[in-house]
């Protein structure tokens, strides 16, 4: 497999594996929200309500893939230019990219459409996730096509 | 040539008539026809008649007009002070005082703060008629949701007067502090009850309860634009998210489920809830998934009926049983954005288009076709 094939899926990959722990972790973060104020979940509805969720890949995943191109081509950037950690550029691009794209949605909704980062402590979560992304995609891909 | 010509104009005037009658016999067949009463009229959220048939309405960015004889009077009434108008907030709802051909009293709703702090208001002033419009005096703070808000959205905003004078003041969820809705320590998501003069009443249904909020009625609720009184009996209906528009019959110290059981899912698709119902709340009358996006009711000649935005329709319910049934769209002749929708004094539905050129339409059935 040449590098940019290589790339190409890692960065595919990145938008994925970040969706996924976003919308699962959205999920619980919700679902948490609800049991706080009152409501009874039993584990069984709880997973079936986060497997239910998972319908939030179809609008995350390309909206990351769109994140991540910008941020992952900073990084690349940034790494050629200044040195340091590869990992720590990446992991960086992957959560701030996830972060700004979160404050875009805020702008141009006037508020926050993605219910698990309605608060700062799901907005630091979501940015782990993104964050996953970014490392996902500096392990997968080599030097030469970061 | 001239008898040629002569017979082309009658031909003309021949299809001319029979495309009229066709016209007319369509018109008949409806039992009903709309007159535009006011037309440009921007961002206008609520409209109320007085006894003289004058209507008050009011415009998001804060002023409070006057149409008189279909004419939109060039001058304010008044520039409310403080409004924030952003988002879905502004100057919203007006009702009259159910003493008002004794007290002169108005009341208004809006959004109030600024963009980073931000809550819904309610407050009461005198209208006085001046020589050409009126004028408000007296104007009196009664009653504003705590905590305040960032967002700029779901204000509810609605304003009711139950028999005895007190009133009904819907107060929505601020979009993103949903589950505030289910805590008494907040104005989240209520619909909250207080006196003309803006103290609480001390029936009401959580006083003596400890860390609630006082002027709380009901709980559970989500954006509730729809707010009436009909013989004691308080309708309401809200907006849910994507399905799970609701009306309910609202009644003290109960739980209408927002946001723990709705027929609604988030916008991205996502649960808000794995709950359609659950104990101890109540479960809606009417549900209308997908949403029909009601914005406002009104009781007429023993019917309610709801105008939406979505659906860009109205809606007719029939409430003389037990059970609210909904017996679907009517006047379907009318096919907008609508805000608002009120029964006037003549006898005739008015219904109040969305947008920046909205528009009042007077709905005029045939007596013998009546719907």
């Amino acid at each position: 497999m040449n590098d940019f094939l290589k790339g190409l899926l890692a960065w595919i990959g990145a938008a994925s594996v970040s969706a996924l722990a976003a919308s699962i972790t959205s999920s619980v973060l919700v679902q948490n929200a609800l049991i706080e104020v009152g409501a009874k979940i039993d584990w069984t509805t709880r997973l079936a309500t986060i497997s239910k969720d998972l319908v939030l890949l179809q609008a995350l995943i390309p909206l990351l893939c769109i994140a991540f191109a910008i941020a992952f081509i900073i990084a690349s950037f940034c790494y050629g230019k200044l040195g340091g950690s590869r990992l720590a550029w990446f992991t960086i691009a992957g959560a701030s990219s996830f972060f700004v794209m979160l404050q875009i949605m805020v702008l141009v909704f006037d508020l926050m459409p993605f219910a698990g980062a309605r608060d700062n402590s799901g907005l630091v979560l979501m940015c782990l996730c993104g964050a996953i992304g970014g490392w996902f995609y500096q392990r997968i891909t080599p030097l030469s096509s970061a | 040539m001239k008898t040629k010509r002569i017979s082309q104009l009658a031909l003309v005037v021949l299809l001319l008539l029979s495309s009229s009658l066709f016209s007319l016999s369509q018109a008949d067949q409806d039992g009903y026809k709309t007159e535009t009463v006011a037309e440009g009229l921007p961002a206008s959220w609520a409209m109320t008649f007085l006894p003289n048939s004058d209507i008050l309405l009011t415009q998001r960015a804060g002023a409070l007009r006057v149409v008189r004889d279909g004419e939109l009077i060039d001058a304010d009434i008044a520039e409310v002070p403080g409004i924030h108008y952003a988002g879905q907030g502004g100057l919203l709802d007006v009702m009259l005082d159910q003493n008002f051909s004794e007290n002169n009293k108005i009341y208004l709703s809006y959004s109030h703060g600024k963009k980073s702090s931000n809550t819904a208001r309610l407050v009461s002033a005198a209208l006085v008629a001046t020589e050409n419009s009126y004028k408000l005096e007296d104007f009196k703070v009664l009653f504003e949701a705590k905590p305040s808000r960032k967002t700029s959205h779901h204000y509810a905003a609605r304003i009711a007067q139950l028999d005895d004078g007190s009133l009904l003041f819907a107060v929505g969820d601020g979009y993103n502090y949903r589950e505030d809705a289910q805590t008494l320590d907040n104005h989240f998501g209520k619909i909250i009850r207080i006196n003309t003069d803006g103290t609480v009443p001390q029936d009401n249904p959580f006083i003596g309860t400890e860390g609630a909020a006082p002027e709380i009625y009901s709980l559970g609720h989500r954006n509730q634009q729809g707010l009436t009184v009909v013989k004691g009996v308080i309708y309401e209906h809200e907006h849910g998210p994507k399905g799970g528009d609701e009306v309910n019959i609202i009644e003290p110290g109960k739980n209408y489920g927002w946001p723990i059981a709705t027929f609604g899912i988030d916008y991205n698709g996502a649960t808000i809830t794995p709950y359609t119902e659950y104990e101890g709340m109540q479960s809606p009358l009417v549900n209308w998934t997908p949403s029909i996006a009601p914005s406002s009711l009104t009781e007429h000649n023993g019917f309610l009926y709801v105008s939406s935005l979505a659906e860009r329709s109205i809606r007719k319910l029939d409430i003389s049983g037990e059970a609210i049934k909904d017996q679907g769209k009517v006047f379907s002749k009318i096919s907008e954005r609508l805000r608002d929708i009120v029964s006037g004094p003549d006898g005739h539905l008015y219904v109040l288009t969305d947008g920046n050129e909205a528009k009042i339409i007077k709905i005029v059935e045939d007596k013998q076709n009546e719907l």
